[in-house]
């Protein structure tokens, strides 16, 4: 039914064109002239049409217009504006290079026409952040970090400092969608959040989806984190790196045939034993990531892509204990262009995530995992001059690895074990049109279909009622059913289905062109559940699939919002607001054992999650100094209730802060181009404490004292804030030499706040007595680090 | 097997940061009564003597425990009720003539203020201390004495373990639970380890065979009770139920558990 309401809508829409005048198409890629990168978001702007387009994911555009002579601007941060006139008398196509602006350097211009409002696209709750914006903002630890840069925008937090992951709009760690060319990285930080997994020299282009999400993106319900590594020099050969006191990065770009295909090769490091003062003994703790893409031009109508990305944290203690995860992905992709109009992308995608460990004193290894081959086919349709299609099939099997443990040696008393694998299919289709339906009025709509099936070969537990967790009324607590019996599926056997249809929709309504109003509305669905029940997720986590006791999770979401620019693009002001609820959020019964449970069906209950709130974010984009300010006004919660009445459901069913809850979060970003040796940044960022739960009482057992709760997450940590600072300086000999250098000295907590990561509430080992205790990670941290390009 | 890696986490964080000990207000909720009818036969005895601890919840940072006196409290199985007279004003009531069978169920029944507690039992075995092994290079850095003490996992059943480690050396005792996930039919061992721990110090062990339910309420217990509240690896803090339910007034129900279970002790001197 509504099925078919949606395609009734399509058309309704597509049959609004005009065909009064004869046009044509004007199509072409956009790359930088000097390495042939091409140039993801330029924007190319027909001035007395009033009509523009932006280049794509791999530097394509193509717009129809009408027949006749055309003055048009090509607009990109950090290049030269280029104005050219053509003759549009046949369907045409021009390439263009861009050059770099490099003289201009006195007055910097933080974001290019794209990052400033998209007035008239009906687009929002997306930052794009480019990378030379986040190259200039102060870096902590001396390393430039694409996390780190998105905690900046309105919306986006984590959960503390020193904590995995971000959280957007008061959605899970869990719930981001994060693609590098295209593949799911499952854990998006080094060290524990101390460091992002992407190396930014080796990345292009980033945008982050909060809301109104494209229905190209699918199977995550918080937000799309979208990132482009670059994909090499087919001109000359370049290398750039830095060094700095953590962590040090190499990356050597090239032609392989000049012009026609090109390679990168990008590798980090962080030093051994930095992390950890026990230095007297065999102990470190490091990380490493490897990025690399082969590019190759056959001819003017295909590309293939090659991209790679390896990462591991390792972590030893004395040879005892030794921890090694991370990611890995491999892509292939072939780019077609069917004709002028029809661009075309297939990519076969390969992704893990691993996780291991070694106790030699408990004498086993463990290791667990996911892995996913993803294959997808999309296409972008410059249908006509108002309208854009987009769609695709997307379709990828998982395979789960929850847990394998085996003893080291003969003298240990493990048994070895292999927790059940599970295996997944999700198949999806989408189809999205963005059309302009008059000069003030555009409209983007599409859909998602998705599927999941849950698939063996697995045994499956039964239970009576179909109840994995019963409810001891006596006690007023949940525990684990016991199964009544197990089914076991075949290889490939369907366990179980689930399909869910996703509408989207944005409006945009300019009033001029500096002044717009925006909507949208998305349902997103989510088949995968990272188990997880602390703060932030953790290494160790699995993530498992739905099936008839984990149901996928379903997100609506709606959000306004109104955007102006000043001042001709000077000043930009967008205020957006959101309300999201999401359905099936798991949650888990005291005591839950989540490591190495085979059931995990046994200890989880479906809850519903909610967030809502107020964005502001005000840019200042250029001139000398220019910067952000994004405050975000917002409340995330959770709640599970009992299946019935008589049950109490978990914290007495009521509704409770998640833990990444932040009432009032500011964050203000400055840039200051003193002169062309000198560059200033600074972040201050300011946020309600971590909602916690305190005790409100204690009591003795077993000769010691057992402090006893209230509600969850009443309470909030200390209010949080900070202040870095980072100078860089470019030394002014450069412009000659043939290797070029700058030094970036930075200061991290610069007015070195106490702020708590955790409060404890403990029995003093000495005095036997109940004290509090706050335990901050970073003080004031000074780093320095030299980057240089040869 | 998660508290070690949760240890490691948190180790890794204290290692980064500093620690110090501020105020906080805290609110205090109304007292609940505290049941702590731990029943240990220690191997070789008669286990006659058996005690049971009333006490109320109190304001967090208070150094008082209340006690809880004028209770009647009892045990009793198929066919004996044996009845704890409280030693006056301690809130310790103690029974000279419990007569402890393993395998068998008892019951207990605590009347006080009017209101009936009760709760139901098994008496768990608990298999023999058979080795005690010290390693000088142990611990997380290496460098710390480890006594590791070794113990036979019946293999038809399922088992868990309650070790209590008292050392002279520090005021407070350390607990441990472990379970026989993947030690099926197999030896199994507790690990204790402590930087102050030096030749000559003396460290006392007890075993406790232990039920699976009492297994998951010690676990969520000792997770609350120790180092990790408020860490980012921290589980979400709540209110611990036992098994023991107030029959007049469930809203008002107790804190602390009803637990029977044959001790193996053992004392080790530091070499």
């Amino acid at each position: 039914m509504l099925n078919k309401k949606i395609i009734h809508f399509i058309f309704l829409f597509l049959t609004f064109h005009s065909f009064s005048q004869e046009k044509y198409t004007l199509s072409g890629i956009i790359a930088d002239e000097l390495t042939n990168e091409t140039l993801i978001g330029v924007n190319i702007i027909f001035k007395e049409l009033q009509t523009g387009v932006a280049t794509n994911e791999y530097g394509f555009y193509s717009i129809t217009l009408p027949k006749g002579k055309h003055e048009l601007i090509i607009n990109y941060l950090g290049y030269k504006t280029q104005t050219q006139y053509i003759n549009l008398s046949q369907n045409t196509k021009l390439n263009f290079s861009l050059k770099e602006n490099i003289e201009e350097l006195d007055e910097i211009t933080l974001f290019d026409d794209y990052e400033k409002i998209n007035i008239k696209k009906p687009e929002m709750s997306t930052n794009k952040i480019a990378i030379s914006s986040i190259k200039k903002m102060p870096a902590v630890l001396g390393e430039v970090d694409i996390i780190k840069s998105i905690l900046t925008l309105p919306g986006v937090t984590n959960a503390g400092e020193g904590q995995s992951g971000f959280n957007v709009r008061g959605g899970a760690a869990d719930q981001n969608l994060i693609l590098l060319d295209e593949a799911t990285i499952y854990n998006s930080s080094h060290l524990f959040g101390f460091f992002s997994v992407f190396n930014a020299d080796a990345i292009k282009d980033l945008k982050l989806y909060k809301g109104g999400i494209p229905a190209r993106y699918g199977g995550r319900v918080a937000s799309v984190l979208d990132i482009y590594q670059k994909e090499g020099n087919s001109n000359s050969y370049n290398f750039n790196g830095g060094i700095g006191l953590i962590s040090s990065r190499i990356l050597a770009e090239g032609p392989i045939i000049k012009n026609k295909s090109s390679f990168l090769i990008g590798g980090r490091s962080s030093y051994a034993h930095l992390f950890l003062k026990l230095t007297d003994n065999e102990n470190s703790a490091y990380f490493y990531d490897l990025n690399a893409k082969f590019s190759y031009k056959v001819n003017d109508k295909n590309n293939l892509y090659l991209s790679g990305y390896f990462g591991r944290d390792v972590f030893s203690l004395n040879n005892s204990f030794i921890n090694t995860y991370g990611n890995s992905v491999l892509n292939l992709r072939w780019n077609h262009l069917f004709s002028d109009k029809l661009f075309s992308n297939m990519s076969f995608i390969y992704s893990d995530y691993y996780y291991g460990l070694t106790l030699d004193f408990i004498g086993f290894n463990w290791n667990s995992g996911i892995k996913n081959y993803n294959l997808k086919y999309d296409f972008k349709h410059y249908y006509s001059d108002n309208s854009k299609l987009t769609y695709g099939i997307n379709s990828i099997y998982y395979d789960f690895n929850p847990g394998k443990i085996e003893p080291i040696n003969s003298q240990s008393g493990i048994n070895k074990s292999q927790l059940d694998k599970k295996y997944a299919f999700e198949p999806a289709i989408y189809f999205d049109v963005e059309q302009n339906i008059n000069s003030n009025f555009s409209i983007n709509y599409g859909f998602r279909y998705s599927l999941f099936y849950r698939l063996g070969s697995q045994e499956i537990n039964i239970y009576d009622n179909n109840e994995a967790v019963i409810f001891n009324s006596d006690l007023n607590i949940y525990e684990k059913a016991t199964p009544i019996g197990t089914k076991y599926y075949g290889k490939n056997e369907i366990i179980s289905k689930f399909s869910n249809i996703e509408p989207r929709l944005s409006l945009s309504y300019n009033f001029d062109n500096n002044k717009s109003l925006k909507i949208s509305y998305n349902r997103m669905s989510q088949y995968l559940h990272l188990i997880s029940n602390t703060q932030s997720p953790t290494p160790l986590d699995v993530w498992t699939p739905s099936d008839s006791f984990l149901k996928p999770q379903v997100l609506d979401q709606y959000a306004i919002g109104y955007f102006k620019n000043f001042n001709n693009g000077k000043y930009s002001l967008e205020i957006e607001s959101f309300y999201k609820n999401i359905k099936n959020r798991l949650d888990y019964i005291d005591g839950a054992e989540l490591v190495a449970n085979n059931a995990i069906e046994q200890v989880v209950l479906p809850g519903k999650a909610r967030a809502y709130g107020l964005e502001i974010l005000a840019k200042k984009n250029e001139g000398k100094l220019n910067g952000w300010i994004s405050y975000t006004l917002s409340r995330s919660e959770q709640q599970t209730e009992g299946k019935n009445n008589n049950e109490i459901g978990i914290n007495n069913g009521n509704w409770y802060k998640t833990g990444w809850d932040k009432t009032h979060n500011l964050s203000i970003t400055g840039i200051f181009e003193f002169n062309k040796k000198w560059t200033f940044g600074s972040i201050f960022a300011l946020q309600t404490g971590q909602p916690v739960t305190y005790p409100n009482g204690q009591y003795q057992y077993l000769g010691i004292t057992i402090p006893s709760y209230g509600s969850r997450n009443a309470n909030n940590l200390p209010t949080y804030h900070r202040l870095d600072v980072s100078a860089t300086l470019t030394p002014k000999k450069n412009e000659s030499k043939k290797v070029k250098g700058e030094w970036i000295f930075s200061i991290y907590n610069l007015y070195s706040r106490k702020n708590a990561a955790s409060i404890s509430f403990r029995q003093n080992q000495d005095s036997g007595s109940n004290e509090a205790v706050r335990l901050s990670i970073f003080g004031i941290v000074p780093s320095i680090t030299y980057n240089f390009k040869f | 097997m998660k508290h070690l890696n949760f240890l490691f986490l948190i180790s890794l964080f204290f290692i980064l940061g500093c620690e110090d000990v501020i105020d906080i207000d805290l609110n205090n909720a109304s007292p609940k009564l505290v049941i702590e009818a731990s029943i240990q036969w220690e191997n070789g005895t008669t286990g006659n003597e058996q005690k049971i601890k009333l006490t109320t919840t109190t304001g967090f940072y208070s150094s008082e425990v209340p006690v809880v006196s004028n209770a009647v409290v009892t045990i009793s199985n198929q066919n004996d009720t044996f009845v704890f007279t409280e030693n006056p004003g301690t809130g310790i009531y103690i029974c000279t003539n419990f007569s402890p069978i393993i395998g068998e169920t008892y019951l207990l029944t605590i009347n006080y203020n009017g209101e009936i507690y009760s709760a139901t039992e098994k008496l768990i075995g608990t298999p023999a201390i058979e080795n005690i092994e010290q390693n000088n290079d142990g611990g997380f850095t290496g460098n710390d004495i480890e006594i590791k003490f070794l113990y036979q996992d019946n293999g038809i059943e399922e088992n868990f373990y309650l070790t209590q480690f008292t050392p002279n050396f520090t005021i407070l005792p350390e607990y441990d639970v472990n379970d026989d996930e993947f030690f099926q039919g197999n030896q199994m061992f507790g690990l204790y380890s402590n930087e102050e721990m030096k030749p000559n110090d003396i460290l006392n062990f007890t075993l406790h065979g232990i039920s699976e339910k009492y297994y998951n309420y010690l676990n969520i217990l000792l997770g609350i009770a120790g180092n990790n509240g408020g860490s980012p690896f921290s589980t979400p803090s709540a209110t611990v139920r036992g098994n023991i339910i107030n029959q007049t007034n469930s809203d008002n129900y107790p804190l602390g558990y009803f637990s029977l279970s044959e001790t193996q002790k053992a004392t080790y001197i530091i070499q």
